[in-house]
Protein backbone atom coordinates (compact mmCIF):
# COMPACT_ATOMS: atom_id res chain seq x y z
CA UNK A 1 0.00 0.00 0.00
CA UNK A 2 1.33 3.75 -0.86
CA UNK A 3 2.40 5.69 1.75
CA UNK A 4 0.00 8.42 2.64
CA UNK A 5 2.80 10.46 5.15
CA UNK A 6 6.40 9.99 4.93
CA UNK A 7 8.41 11.75 7.70
CA UNK A 8 12.36 12.26 6.88
CA UNK A 9 14.59 13.15 9.27
CA UNK A 10 12.61 15.84 10.99
CA UNK A 11 13.89 18.09 13.52
CA UNK A 12 11.95 21.30 14.71
CA UNK A 13 11.31 22.94 18.19
CA UNK A 14 10.52 26.38 19.51
CA UNK A 15 12.81 29.45 19.55
CA UNK A 16 16.07 27.97 20.81
CA UNK A 17 14.94 24.45 22.29
CA UNK A 18 15.29 21.51 20.00
CA UNK A 19 11.81 19.32 21.14
CA UNK A 20 11.84 16.36 18.63
CA UNK A 21 15.32 15.44 16.64
CA UNK A 22 15.50 13.51 13.86
CA UNK A 23 12.32 11.75 13.58
CA UNK A 24 11.46 9.15 10.56
CA UNK A 25 8.74 7.22 9.91
CA UNK A 26 5.94 6.71 7.97
CA UNK A 27 2.32 6.10 7.72
CA UNK A 28 -0.01 3.33 5.19
CA UNK A 29 -3.37 4.91 3.93
CA UNK A 30 -5.98 3.76 6.12
CA UNK A 31 -3.50 3.32 8.75
CA UNK A 32 -4.18 4.33 12.42
CA UNK A 33 -1.63 5.23 14.65
CA UNK A 34 -1.00 6.44 18.27
CA UNK A 35 1.90 8.43 19.31
CA UNK A 36 2.35 7.73 23.43
CA UNK A 37 5.12 8.83 25.44
CA UNK A 38 5.80 10.95 28.89
CA UNK A 39 5.43 14.82 29.19
CA UNK A 40 7.45 16.41 26.77
CA UNK A 41 8.37 13.54 25.03
CA UNK A 42 7.44 16.16 21.90
CA UNK A 43 4.11 14.26 20.78
CA UNK A 44 2.14 17.64 20.30
CA UNK A 45 5.12 19.15 18.35
CA UNK A 46 5.33 16.73 15.90
CA UNK A 47 1.36 17.17 15.22
CA UNK A 48 2.16 20.97 14.77
CA UNK A 49 4.99 20.51 12.54
CA UNK A 50 2.37 18.53 10.33
CA UNK A 51 -0.02 20.93 10.02
CA UNK A 52 2.55 23.68 9.39
CA UNK A 53 1.60 25.83 12.37
CA UNK A 54 5.33 24.96 13.68
CA UNK A 55 7.99 25.00 10.84
CA UNK A 56 10.45 22.45 10.55
CA UNK A 57 13.98 22.92 10.74
CA UNK A 58 15.53 20.07 9.31
CA UNK A 59 14.10 17.04 7.46
CA UNK A 60 11.01 16.41 5.02
CA UNK A 61 7.88 15.64 5.68
CA UNK A 62 5.92 14.26 1.99
CA UNK A 63 2.16 13.55 1.61
CA UNK A 64 1.11 11.61 -0.90
CA UNK A 65 4.35 11.91 -2.04
CA UNK A 66 4.88 15.58 -2.30
CA UNK A 67 6.55 17.91 -0.06
CA UNK A 68 4.33 19.06 2.66
CA UNK A 69 5.66 22.93 1.89
CA UNK A 70 4.31 22.87 -1.58
CA UNK A 71 0.52 23.11 -0.44
CA UNK A 72 -0.61 25.90 -0.24
CA UNK A 73 -1.78 25.96 3.34
CA UNK A 74 -5.90 26.16 2.23
CA UNK A 75 -5.19 23.02 0.13
CA UNK A 76 -3.46 20.97 2.89
CA UNK A 77 -6.04 21.84 4.97
CA UNK A 78 -8.41 20.11 2.76
CA UNK A 79 -6.66 17.15 2.85
CA UNK A 80 -4.90 17.07 6.53
CA UNK A 81 -7.61 18.04 9.58
CA UNK A 82 -6.30 18.52 13.35
CA UNK A 83 -8.40 18.63 16.87
CA UNK A 84 -5.17 20.42 19.37
CA UNK A 85 -5.62 19.90 23.00
CA UNK A 86 -7.91 22.34 23.68
CA UNK A 87 -9.28 25.01 21.93
CA UNK A 88 -10.97 28.16 23.67
CA UNK A 89 -13.70 30.36 22.24
CA UNK A 90 -14.09 33.60 23.91
CA UNK A 91 -17.23 34.40 22.32
CA UNK A 92 -20.81 32.56 21.86
CA UNK A 93 -20.65 30.38 18.42
CA UNK A 94 -24.05 28.42 17.71
CA UNK A 95 -23.04 24.60 17.43
CA UNK A 96 -23.60 24.71 13.61
CA UNK A 97 -21.88 28.11 13.13
CA UNK A 98 -18.62 26.62 14.73
CA UNK A 99 -19.06 23.40 13.04
CA UNK A 100 -19.84 24.64 9.63
CA UNK A 101 -16.53 26.79 10.26
CA UNK A 102 -14.98 24.06 9.21
CA UNK A 103 -16.11 24.05 5.82
CA UNK A 104 -13.64 27.28 4.84
CA UNK A 105 -11.40 25.01 3.26
CA UNK A 106 -13.54 24.61 0.65
CA UNK A 107 -14.82 27.99 0.05
CA UNK A 108 -13.74 30.61 -2.49
CA UNK A 109 -13.24 33.61 -0.45
CA UNK A 110 -16.70 35.06 -1.78
CA UNK A 111 -18.59 31.56 -2.24
CA UNK A 112 -21.60 30.74 0.09
CA UNK A 113 -21.87 27.08 1.76
CA UNK A 114 -24.10 25.16 -0.68
CA UNK A 115 -26.29 22.50 -0.77
CA UNK A 116 -23.58 20.36 -0.85
CA UNK A 117 -21.65 21.62 2.11
CA UNK A 118 -24.58 21.92 4.38
CA UNK A 119 -25.43 18.27 3.97
CA UNK A 120 -21.89 17.32 4.95
CA UNK A 121 -22.53 19.67 8.36
CA UNK A 122 -25.55 17.65 8.77
CA UNK A 123 -24.48 14.08 8.13
CA UNK A 124 -20.89 15.22 10.42
CA UNK A 125 -23.86 16.37 13.29
CA UNK A 126 -25.55 13.41 12.97
CA UNK A 127 -22.46 10.88 12.72
CA UNK A 128 -21.11 12.80 16.44
CA UNK A 129 -24.70 12.84 17.68
CA UNK A 130 -25.06 16.80 18.06
CA UNK A 131 -28.08 17.67 15.85
CA UNK A 132 -30.57 18.14 18.64
CA UNK A 133 -27.40 20.62 20.40
CA UNK A 134 -27.43 22.62 17.00
CA UNK A 135 -28.74 25.89 18.21
CA UNK A 136 -26.70 25.60 21.42
CA UNK A 137 -24.07 28.04 22.39
CA UNK A 138 -21.00 25.59 22.64
CA UNK A 139 -19.16 27.33 25.39
CA UNK A 140 -22.55 26.20 27.30
CA UNK A 141 -21.84 22.57 26.46
CA UNK A 142 -20.55 19.45 28.32
CA UNK A 143 -17.15 18.51 28.63
CA UNK A 144 -18.14 15.38 26.03
CA UNK A 145 -20.59 17.56 23.85
CA UNK A 146 -17.93 19.98 23.51
CA UNK A 147 -15.31 17.64 22.46
CA UNK A 148 -17.47 15.70 20.11
CA UNK A 149 -18.50 19.58 18.35
CA UNK A 150 -15.19 20.16 18.20
CA UNK A 151 -14.30 16.65 16.63
CA UNK A 152 -17.40 17.48 14.09
CA UNK A 153 -15.59 21.10 12.67
CA UNK A 154 -12.41 18.76 12.02
CA UNK A 155 -14.86 16.17 10.22
CA UNK A 156 -16.63 18.39 7.65
CA UNK A 157 -13.10 19.71 6.57
CA UNK A 158 -13.46 15.74 4.61
CA UNK A 159 -9.85 15.24 5.68
CA UNK A 160 -8.13 11.81 4.79
CA UNK A 161 -5.37 12.35 7.55
CA UNK A 162 -7.01 13.13 10.74
CA UNK A 163 -4.53 14.19 13.55
CA UNK A 164 -5.81 14.10 16.99
CA UNK A 165 -3.96 15.60 20.22
CA UNK A 166 -4.94 14.12 23.14
CA UNK A 167 -8.80 13.63 22.10
CA UNK A 168 -9.99 12.14 24.88
CA UNK A 169 -7.92 14.06 27.81
CA UNK A 170 -10.26 15.14 30.70
CA UNK A 171 -13.54 12.93 29.32
CA UNK A 172 -15.14 9.92 31.59
CA UNK A 173 -14.64 6.72 30.32
CA UNK A 174 -18.19 6.84 28.56
CA UNK A 175 -17.02 9.46 26.38
CA UNK A 176 -13.75 8.20 25.71
CA UNK A 177 -15.04 5.25 24.55
CA UNK A 178 -17.60 7.05 22.39
CA UNK A 179 -15.41 9.43 20.86
CA UNK A 180 -12.47 6.17 20.06
CA UNK A 181 -15.30 4.23 19.00
CA UNK A 182 -16.84 6.97 16.43
CA UNK A 183 -13.11 7.84 14.90
CA UNK A 184 -12.36 3.77 14.49
CA UNK A 185 -15.75 3.62 12.70
CA UNK A 186 -14.45 6.23 10.63
CA UNK A 187 -11.07 4.29 9.61
CA UNK A 188 -12.56 1.29 9.41
CA UNK A 189 -15.59 1.97 7.26
CA UNK A 190 -14.71 5.08 4.96
CA UNK A 191 -10.80 4.59 5.49
CA UNK A 192 -9.52 7.54 7.14
CA UNK A 193 -5.84 7.49 8.06
CA UNK A 194 -5.87 8.63 11.70
CA UNK A 195 -2.70 10.01 13.98
CA UNK A 196 -3.54 10.53 17.76
CA UNK A 197 -1.72 11.23 20.45
CA UNK A 198 -2.34 9.21 23.57
CA UNK A 199 -1.73 9.42 27.52
CA UNK A 200 -3.84 6.34 28.29
CA UNK A 201 -2.02 3.17 27.22
CA UNK A 202 -4.66 0.43 27.20
CA UNK A 203 -6.91 2.84 24.98
CA UNK A 204 -3.72 3.41 22.85
CA UNK A 205 -3.48 -0.23 22.66
CA UNK A 206 -6.98 -1.45 21.71
CA UNK A 207 -7.17 1.20 19.44
CA UNK A 208 -4.11 1.58 16.70
CA UNK A 209 -2.46 -0.49 14.58
CA UNK A 210 0.78 0.75 15.55
CA UNK A 211 2.36 2.89 17.94
CA UNK A 212 5.25 5.59 18.22
CA UNK A 213 6.78 5.77 21.56
CA UNK A 214 8.84 9.02 21.74
CA UNK A 215 10.98 9.59 24.35
CA UNK A 216 13.37 12.69 24.38
CA UNK A 217 11.92 13.71 21.07
CA UNK A 218 12.95 10.62 19.62
CA UNK A 219 11.71 7.68 18.72
CA UNK A 220 12.05 4.90 21.06
CA UNK A 221 10.12 2.10 19.13
CA UNK A 222 7.52 1.88 16.55
CA UNK A 223 5.28 -1.04 15.46
CA UNK A 224 2.18 -2.73 16.89
CA UNK A 225 1.17 -2.79 19.91
CA UNK A 226 2.51 -6.15 21.00
CA UNK A 227 5.85 -5.12 20.15
CA UNK A 228 6.10 -1.17 21.48
CA UNK A 229 3.78 -1.84 25.07
CA UNK A 230 6.47 -4.34 26.27
CA UNK A 231 7.19 -3.59 30.33
CA UNK A 232 11.06 -3.11 29.17
CA UNK A 233 10.07 -0.06 27.00
CA UNK A 234 7.97 1.55 29.20
CA UNK A 235 9.44 1.13 31.97
CA UNK A 236 12.57 2.52 30.58
CA UNK A 237 10.97 5.51 28.51
CA UNK A 238 8.38 6.36 31.65
CA UNK A 239 10.54 5.54 34.55
CA UNK A 240 8.02 3.65 36.39
CA UNK A 241 7.28 -0.22 36.96
CA UNK A 242 4.54 -1.84 35.35
CA UNK A 243 3.65 -5.16 34.76
CA UNK A 244 2.09 -6.03 30.68
CA UNK A 245 -1.10 -8.52 31.09
CA UNK A 246 -3.22 -9.50 27.55
CA UNK A 247 -6.93 -8.23 27.41
CA UNK A 248 -8.71 -11.25 27.28
CA UNK A 249 -10.88 -9.73 24.81
CA UNK A 250 -9.00 -8.74 22.07
CA UNK A 251 -5.65 -9.89 22.97
CA UNK A 252 -4.11 -6.53 22.96
CA UNK A 253 -1.43 -5.78 25.84
CA UNK A 254 -2.76 -4.42 28.77
CA UNK A 255 -0.81 -2.47 31.46
CA UNK A 256 -0.64 -2.35 35.09
CA UNK A 257 0.26 -0.26 37.33
CA UNK A 258 2.68 -0.62 40.37
CA UNK A 259 1.95 1.63 42.99
CA UNK A 260 5.83 2.26 45.02
CA UNK A 261 4.36 3.25 48.40
CA UNK A 262 4.24 -0.10 49.61
CA UNK A 263 2.11 -1.24 52.21
CA UNK A 264 3.69 -3.99 53.51
CA UNK B 1 -31.32 34.01 8.80
CA UNK B 2 -34.83 35.87 8.45
CA UNK B 3 -34.05 37.82 11.81
CA UNK B 4 -30.86 39.10 10.45
CA UNK B 5 -32.41 40.81 7.42
CA UNK B 6 -34.97 42.27 10.28
CA UNK B 7 -32.02 43.64 12.13
CA UNK B 8 -30.40 44.87 9.00
CA UNK B 9 -33.49 46.63 7.94
CA UNK B 10 -33.88 48.47 11.34
CA UNK B 11 -30.49 49.48 11.11
CA UNK B 12 -30.70 51.26 7.63
CA UNK B 13 -34.17 52.62 8.69
CA UNK B 14 -32.56 54.00 12.26
CA UNK B 15 -29.56 55.44 10.38
CA UNK B 16 -31.77 57.79 8.44
CA UNK B 17 -33.59 58.53 11.14
CA UNK B 18 -30.46 59.51 13.14
CA UNK B 19 -29.16 61.72 9.89
CA UNK B 20 -32.34 63.47 10.09
CA UNK B 21 -32.70 64.14 13.72
CA UNK B 22 -29.03 65.32 13.50
CA UNK B 23 -30.00 67.54 10.82
CA UNK B 24 -32.83 69.01 12.71
CA UNK B 25 -31.66 69.72 15.99
CA UNK B 26 -28.94 71.85 17.31
CA UNK B 27 -28.59 75.65 18.13
CA UNK B 28 -31.01 76.63 15.64
CA UNK B 29 -33.76 74.34 15.29
CA UNK B 30 -34.49 73.54 11.64
CA UNK B 31 -37.74 72.33 10.77
CA UNK B 32 -38.23 69.75 8.29
CA UNK B 33 -40.56 71.86 5.88
CA UNK B 34 -37.30 74.03 5.74
CA UNK B 35 -35.16 71.43 4.83
CA UNK B 36 -37.48 70.01 2.17
CA UNK B 37 -37.61 74.04 0.66
CA UNK B 38 -33.54 73.98 1.04
CA UNK B 39 -33.60 70.91 -1.59
CA UNK B 40 -36.03 72.61 -3.94
CA UNK B 41 -35.00 75.55 -3.90
CA UNK B 42 -31.64 77.19 -4.09
CA UNK B 43 -32.77 80.83 -3.21
CA UNK B 44 -33.67 79.63 0.54
CA UNK B 45 -32.43 82.06 3.59
CA UNK B 46 -28.61 81.96 3.43
CA UNK B 47 -28.25 81.98 7.09
CA UNK B 48 -30.09 78.48 6.36
CA UNK B 49 -28.16 77.07 4.29
CA UNK B 50 -25.04 77.85 5.91
CA UNK B 51 -26.08 76.44 8.41
CA UNK B 52 -27.07 72.94 6.65
CA UNK B 53 -24.62 72.55 4.40
CA UNK B 54 -21.53 74.40 5.94
CA UNK B 55 -22.26 73.46 9.24
CA UNK B 56 -24.40 70.51 10.14
CA UNK B 57 -23.55 68.40 7.42
CA UNK B 58 -20.44 68.02 7.00
CA UNK B 59 -20.25 67.20 11.55
CA UNK B 60 -23.36 64.76 10.97
CA UNK B 61 -21.57 62.95 7.94
CA UNK B 62 -18.22 63.18 10.14
CA UNK B 63 -19.66 61.34 13.29
CA UNK B 64 -21.18 58.66 11.07
CA UNK B 65 -18.19 57.60 9.40
CA UNK B 66 -16.50 57.43 12.32
CA UNK B 67 -18.45 56.09 14.94
CA UNK B 68 -18.82 53.14 12.05
CA UNK B 69 -15.11 52.79 11.49
CA UNK B 70 -14.47 52.56 15.56
CA UNK B 71 -17.33 49.88 15.96
CA UNK B 72 -15.78 48.16 13.12
CA UNK B 73 -12.11 47.82 14.40
CA UNK B 74 -13.45 46.93 17.96
CA UNK B 75 -15.19 44.20 16.12
CA UNK B 76 -11.67 42.90 14.80
CA UNK B 77 -9.87 43.73 17.46
CA UNK B 78 -11.78 41.64 19.90
CA UNK B 79 -11.46 38.85 17.10
CA UNK B 80 -7.90 38.81 16.91
CA UNK B 81 -7.13 39.42 20.38
CA UNK B 82 -9.78 36.78 21.42
CA UNK B 83 -10.14 39.45 24.02
CA UNK B 84 -13.74 41.01 24.50
CA UNK B 85 -12.45 44.36 26.05
CA UNK B 86 -10.14 45.22 23.22
CA UNK B 87 -11.32 48.25 21.10
CA UNK B 88 -8.90 50.94 19.49
CA UNK B 89 -9.36 53.27 22.86
CA UNK B 90 -9.16 51.26 25.51
CA UNK B 91 -5.73 48.95 23.55
CA UNK B 92 -4.20 52.88 23.56
CA UNK B 93 -4.13 52.20 19.81
CA UNK B 94 -6.19 55.46 19.28
CA UNK B 95 -3.62 56.89 21.97
CA UNK B 96 -0.56 56.14 19.55
CA UNK B 97 -2.41 57.79 17.07
CA UNK B 98 -3.35 60.87 18.77
CA UNK B 99 0.54 61.21 19.58
CA UNK B 100 1.17 60.61 16.09
CA UNK B 101 -1.19 63.24 15.19
CA UNK B 102 0.56 65.39 16.82
CA UNK B 103 3.74 64.97 15.52
CA UNK B 104 2.00 65.37 12.33
CA UNK B 105 1.08 68.78 13.26
CA UNK B 106 4.34 69.73 14.10
CA UNK B 107 5.58 68.84 10.91
CA UNK B 108 3.39 70.00 8.66
CA UNK B 109 4.83 73.03 7.63
CA UNK B 110 7.97 70.82 6.91
CA UNK B 111 5.86 68.18 4.22
CA UNK B 112 2.80 67.42 2.50
CA UNK B 113 1.41 69.95 4.56
CA UNK B 114 -1.94 69.13 5.69
CA UNK B 115 -1.99 65.42 4.84
CA UNK B 116 1.06 65.14 7.38
CA UNK B 117 -1.64 64.53 10.29
CA UNK B 118 -3.41 61.34 8.83
CA UNK B 119 -0.31 60.02 7.47
CA UNK B 120 1.61 59.95 10.86
CA UNK B 121 -1.50 59.46 13.13
CA UNK B 122 -1.82 55.94 10.90
CA UNK B 123 1.86 54.94 11.80
CA UNK B 124 0.78 56.54 15.38
CA UNK B 125 -1.61 53.78 15.46
CA UNK B 126 0.27 50.81 13.45
CA UNK B 127 3.13 51.40 15.65
CA UNK B 128 0.83 51.23 18.98
CA UNK B 129 -1.33 48.14 17.19
CA UNK B 130 2.53 45.99 16.81
CA UNK B 131 3.32 47.17 20.37
CA UNK B 132 0.36 45.79 21.83
CA UNK B 133 0.22 42.56 20.01
CA UNK B 134 3.79 41.66 20.57
CA UNK B 135 3.66 42.40 24.63
CA UNK B 136 0.29 40.13 24.22
CA UNK B 137 1.57 37.53 22.44
CA UNK B 138 4.82 37.17 24.52
CA UNK B 139 3.63 37.83 27.80
CA UNK B 140 -0.04 35.84 27.30
CA UNK B 141 -2.02 38.52 28.99
CA UNK B 142 -5.33 37.34 30.41
CA UNK B 143 -8.26 39.49 29.35
CA UNK B 144 -8.22 42.58 32.36
CA UNK B 145 -4.44 42.24 32.25
CA UNK B 146 -4.29 43.23 28.33
CA UNK B 147 -6.75 45.76 28.89
CA UNK B 148 -4.77 47.62 31.91
CA UNK B 149 -1.82 48.03 29.63
CA UNK B 150 -3.67 49.44 26.61
CA UNK B 151 -5.22 51.79 29.45
CA UNK B 152 -1.83 52.19 30.96
CA UNK B 153 -0.63 53.23 27.18
CA UNK B 154 -3.18 55.26 26.72
CA UNK B 155 -3.07 57.72 29.44
CA UNK B 156 1.37 57.70 28.62
CA UNK B 157 0.35 58.57 24.87
CA UNK B 158 -2.48 61.67 26.36
CA UNK B 159 0.50 62.73 28.53
CA UNK B 160 2.81 63.44 26.21
CA UNK B 161 0.60 65.01 23.54
CA UNK B 162 -0.09 67.58 26.48
CA UNK B 163 3.27 67.50 27.40
CA UNK B 164 4.44 68.71 23.94
CA UNK B 165 1.68 70.61 22.93
CA UNK B 166 2.97 72.73 26.16
CA UNK B 167 6.13 72.78 25.35
CA UNK B 168 5.72 74.19 22.10
CA UNK B 169 2.41 74.93 21.29
CA UNK B 170 0.61 76.24 24.25
CA UNK B 171 -1.52 78.79 22.85
CA UNK B 172 -3.14 75.83 21.41
CA UNK B 173 -3.46 73.96 24.91
CA UNK B 174 -6.96 74.84 25.18
CA UNK B 175 -8.34 73.29 21.78
CA UNK B 176 -5.55 69.88 22.16
CA UNK B 177 -7.44 69.19 25.44
CA UNK B 178 -10.93 69.23 23.92
CA UNK B 179 -9.43 67.31 20.78
CA UNK B 180 -8.00 64.29 23.13
CA UNK B 181 -11.43 63.95 25.06
CA UNK B 182 -12.98 63.10 21.42
CA UNK B 183 -14.17 66.10 20.10
CA UNK B 184 -15.90 66.24 16.28
CA UNK B 185 -16.35 70.50 16.39
CA UNK B 186 -12.75 71.14 14.84
CA UNK B 187 -12.80 69.28 11.37
CA UNK B 188 -12.26 70.87 8.51
CA UNK B 189 -14.19 69.61 4.82
CA UNK B 190 -10.69 68.21 3.53
CA UNK B 191 -10.31 65.79 6.87
CA UNK B 192 -13.95 64.63 6.50
CA UNK B 193 -13.27 63.74 2.71
CA UNK B 194 -10.16 61.46 4.12
CA UNK B 195 -11.90 59.93 6.70
CA UNK B 196 -15.29 59.15 4.98
CA UNK B 197 -12.71 57.69 2.58
CA UNK B 198 -10.60 55.77 4.83
CA UNK B 199 -13.57 54.16 6.71
CA UNK B 200 -15.41 53.25 3.35
CA UNK B 201 -12.55 51.35 2.12
CA UNK B 202 -11.40 49.81 5.30
CA UNK B 203 -14.56 48.41 6.21
CA UNK B 204 -15.00 47.23 2.73
CA UNK B 205 -11.39 45.20 3.05
CA UNK B 206 -11.94 43.95 6.67
CA UNK B 207 -15.45 42.27 5.69
CA UNK B 208 -14.09 40.16 3.24
CA UNK B 209 -12.01 39.12 5.70
CA UNK B 210 -15.11 38.58 7.90
CA UNK B 211 -14.39 34.73 8.03
CA UNK B 212 -11.13 34.49 8.37
CA UNK B 213 -11.98 36.89 11.41
CA UNK B 214 -14.57 34.28 12.79
CA UNK B 215 -11.88 31.07 12.53
CA UNK B 216 -9.08 33.48 14.21
CA UNK B 217 -11.32 33.70 17.44
CA UNK B 218 -10.60 29.83 17.34
CA UNK B 219 -6.41 30.48 17.80
CA UNK B 220 -3.63 29.93 16.19
CA UNK B 221 -3.37 26.33 15.81
CA UNK B 222 -7.35 25.85 14.60
CA UNK B 223 -6.88 29.11 12.41
CA UNK B 224 -3.74 27.59 10.44
CA UNK B 225 -5.13 23.47 10.09
CA UNK B 226 -8.00 25.56 8.23
CA UNK B 227 -5.90 26.87 6.13
CA UNK B 228 -5.51 30.14 6.85
CA UNK B 229 -1.65 32.02 7.21
CA UNK B 230 -2.99 33.75 10.52
CA UNK B 231 0.18 35.70 10.88
CA UNK B 232 -0.08 37.67 7.19
CA UNK B 233 -4.10 37.66 7.66
CA UNK B 234 -3.54 39.37 10.80
CA UNK B 235 -0.49 41.99 9.81
CA UNK B 236 -3.37 42.63 6.99
CA UNK B 237 -5.90 43.31 9.38
CA UNK B 238 -3.71 45.64 11.84
CA UNK B 239 -2.62 47.56 8.48
CA UNK B 240 -6.25 48.12 7.78
CA UNK B 241 -7.34 49.03 11.25
CA UNK B 242 -4.68 51.54 11.48
CA UNK B 243 -5.65 53.21 8.37
CA UNK B 244 -9.10 53.74 10.03
CA UNK B 245 -8.03 54.46 13.52
CA UNK B 246 -5.47 57.04 12.00
CA UNK B 247 -7.81 58.82 10.07
CA UNK B 248 -10.28 58.47 12.65
CA UNK B 249 -8.35 60.04 15.97
CA UNK B 250 -6.93 62.68 12.89
CA UNK B 251 -9.79 63.95 12.88
CA UNK B 252 -11.67 64.11 15.77
CA UNK B 253 -9.61 62.75 18.75
CA UNK B 254 -9.93 60.09 21.21
CA UNK B 255 -12.99 59.04 21.08
CA UNK B 256 -13.68 56.29 23.32
CA UNK B 257 -15.39 52.79 23.64
CA UNK B 258 -17.32 52.79 20.86
CA UNK B 259 -15.94 49.85 19.61
CA UNK B 260 -16.52 48.51 22.92
CA UNK B 261 -20.25 48.98 23.16
CA UNK B 262 -21.31 48.19 19.43
CA UNK B 263 -20.18 44.95 19.19
CA UNK B 264 -20.77 43.91 22.58
CA UNK B 265 -24.44 45.00 21.37
CA UNK B 266 -24.96 43.08 18.33
CA UNK B 267 -22.81 40.34 19.81
CA UNK B 268 -25.94 39.88 22.58
CA UNK B 269 -28.51 40.56 19.67
CA UNK B 270 -27.66 38.37 16.57
CA UNK B 271 -24.47 36.12 17.63
CA UNK B 272 -20.56 36.52 16.87
CA UNK B 273 -20.79 35.55 13.32
CA UNK B 274 -18.43 38.56 11.87
CA UNK B 275 -20.43 38.32 8.41
CA UNK B 276 -23.29 40.02 10.48
CA UNK B 277 -21.54 41.46 13.42
CA UNK B 278 -19.55 43.63 11.41
CA UNK B 279 -21.84 45.01 9.09
CA UNK B 280 -23.89 45.30 11.34
CA UNK B 281 -21.10 47.23 13.94
CA UNK B 282 -20.31 49.58 11.05
CA UNK B 283 -24.33 50.35 10.79
CA UNK B 284 -24.93 50.88 14.58
CA UNK B 285 -21.75 52.71 15.47
CA UNK B 286 -22.79 55.31 12.82
CA UNK B 287 -26.24 55.38 14.28
CA UNK B 288 -24.24 55.80 18.11
CA UNK B 289 -22.03 58.45 17.38
CA UNK B 290 -24.49 60.00 15.14
CA UNK B 291 -27.04 60.83 18.29
CA UNK B 292 -23.93 60.81 21.04
CA UNK B 293 -22.90 64.14 18.66
CA UNK B 294 -25.98 65.37 18.42
CA UNK B 295 -26.75 64.76 22.30
CA UNK B 296 -23.56 66.40 23.02
CA UNK B 297 -24.19 69.67 20.74
CA UNK B 298 -27.93 70.23 22.24
CA UNK B 299 -27.54 68.93 26.12
CA UNK B 300 -26.00 72.16 27.73
CA UNK B 301 -26.57 74.43 24.68
CA UNK B 302 -25.14 76.91 24.00
CA UNK B 303 -21.93 75.15 25.53
CA UNK B 304 -20.94 72.59 23.14
CA UNK B 305 -19.51 69.35 25.19
CA UNK B 306 -17.05 66.93 23.27
CA UNK B 307 -19.04 63.88 21.93
CA UNK B 308 -16.51 62.11 23.76
CA UNK B 309 -17.72 63.09 27.20
CA UNK B 310 -20.62 61.54 26.06
CA UNK B 311 -19.26 58.24 24.72
CA UNK B 312 -17.05 58.12 28.24
CA UNK B 313 -19.98 58.14 30.21
CA UNK B 314 -22.17 55.48 28.65
CA UNK B 315 -18.88 53.63 27.78
CA UNK B 316 -17.32 54.18 30.97
CA UNK B 317 -20.55 52.97 32.59
CA UNK B 318 -20.94 50.00 30.60
CA UNK B 319 -17.15 49.15 31.51
CA UNK B 320 -18.18 49.42 34.78
CA UNK B 321 -20.84 47.20 34.56
CA UNK B 322 -18.64 44.71 32.69
CA UNK B 323 -16.24 44.31 35.73
CA UNK B 324 -18.79 44.06 38.16
CA UNK B 325 -20.43 40.76 36.80
CA UNK B 326 -16.95 39.80 35.05
CA UNK B 327 -17.29 36.51 37.20
CA UNK B 328 -19.66 35.37 34.69
CA UNK B 329 -17.93 36.38 31.64
CA UNK B 330 -14.93 34.74 33.20
CA UNK B 331 -16.87 31.59 32.06
CA UNK B 332 -16.05 31.97 28.43
CA UNK B 333 -12.21 31.81 29.43
CA UNK B 334 -13.03 28.28 31.81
Amino acid sequence: MANLLEVKNLTSGYTEKEVIKNLSFSLEKGEFLGIIGPNGAGKTTLLRVITQILPSWEGKIFYSGKDIKEFPLKDLAKEVSFLPQSIEIPFSFTVEEFISMGRFPHLNRFEKMEEYDYEVVRKVMILTDVLELSSKNVNDLSGGERQRVYLGQTLVQEPKLLLLDEPIAHLDIGHQIKILDLIKKLNQEEGLTVIAIFHDLNLASEYCDNLILLNNGEIHKIGPPNEVLTYRNIEEVYQTIVIVKENPLSSKPHILLIPQWSSK
Amino acid sequence: MKRNVTVFIFLILFLFLTFFFSLIFGGRKILPQEIFQLLMNKQADEILSTIVWKIRLPRIILSLVIGAGLASCGCVFQGILRNPLAEPYTLGISGGAALGAVVGNFLSNLFVGYYSLPICSFFGALASIFLVYFVASRKKFSVTGLILGGVILSFLFSSFVLFLFALFRADKFHNVILWLMGDLSSAETETIKVVTFAVILGFALLFVFSRELNILTLGEEKATSLGIPTETVKKLLFLVTSLIIGTCVSAAGLVGFVGLIIPHFFRWLSGSDQRILLPASFLGGAIFLGLADTLARTIIYPIELPVGVITGIIGGLFFLIFFVRSRQWQIYWK
